[in-house]
């Protein structure tokens, strides 16, 4: 784990092609830009862990949701 | 016209009825058609999201309001009036009900009108992607 500073205008490169630059900084957030080739996906932290959750929520068996379906029944 | 789903064999529906997502869900982009299927006939708070396109892309949902009626979604600027959206959340279903999650930070919006939906996500951190069933569960007393 590589852990840097870096003031508003300066750049981090990852690799050859990719190009992480802060545009950016306030209180509470920094603004970056990536410059990336088109095959990079860069994504969010949390849109990852969204579509990891929608993809474990695919697994739903046919057990839990008859025992999911009595907590529904009055 | 006709459909294979996931927990309710082969069914039928109208065109009328799919509901759809112009960006499909998060890492699910380029599922964009899907249906409503109640679990329970007489109950709006399980349902099923069933993919149009895939049998196997369905997912478990449940109205959180059943459970936290003050859960609250800010819905985004553009998403017209809050009054014609229904909202629900995606569950990850475990072997047991009350080790299974509602996933509150990124619920499903759906606009009853124009039957336009997305997946959003919260800004409010304290809501989880697992929130658990033993936390929805009312206590007794």
């Amino acid at each position: 784990m590589l852990v840097l500073q870096r003031k508003i205008g300066q750049s981090i490169y990852l690799g050859d092609d990719i190009i992480i630059t802060i545009q950016d900084i306030s209180s509470d957030k920094v603004k970056i830009s990536i410059d990336a080739p088109k095959d990079v996906v860069i994504m969010r932290e949390e849109l990852k862990q969204a579509a990891m959750s929608n993809l474990e929520a695919l697994s739903a068996s046919e057990d839990s949701i008859a025992l999911l379906k009595k907590m529904f029944q009055k | 016209m006709e459909l294979e789903t996931k927990y309710f064999s082969t069914l039928q529906y109208e065109e009328d009825e799919v509901i759809f997502f112009p960006e499909g869900l998060f890492g699910f982009e380029s599922y964009q058609r899907f249906i409503l299927i109640r679990f329970e006939n007489q109950n709006t708070s399980l349902i099923c999201l069933q993919s149009v396109d895939e049998a196997n892309i369905a997912f478990v949902m449940i109205n959180p309001y059943h459970f936290l009626p003050k859960y609250e979604v800010a819905l985004p600027e553009d998403e017209g009036n809050p009054e014609e959206s229904a909202v629900y959340t995606i569950c990850v279903l475990q072997e047991s009900v009350p080790e299974s999650t509602a996933n509150l930070r990124c619920p499903i919006v759906i606009n009853t009108k124009t039957r336009l939906a997305k997946q959003i996500i919260l800004e409010n951190t304290e809501y989880p992607f697992k929130y658990p069933f033993k936390d929805l569960i009312p206590k007794e007393g």
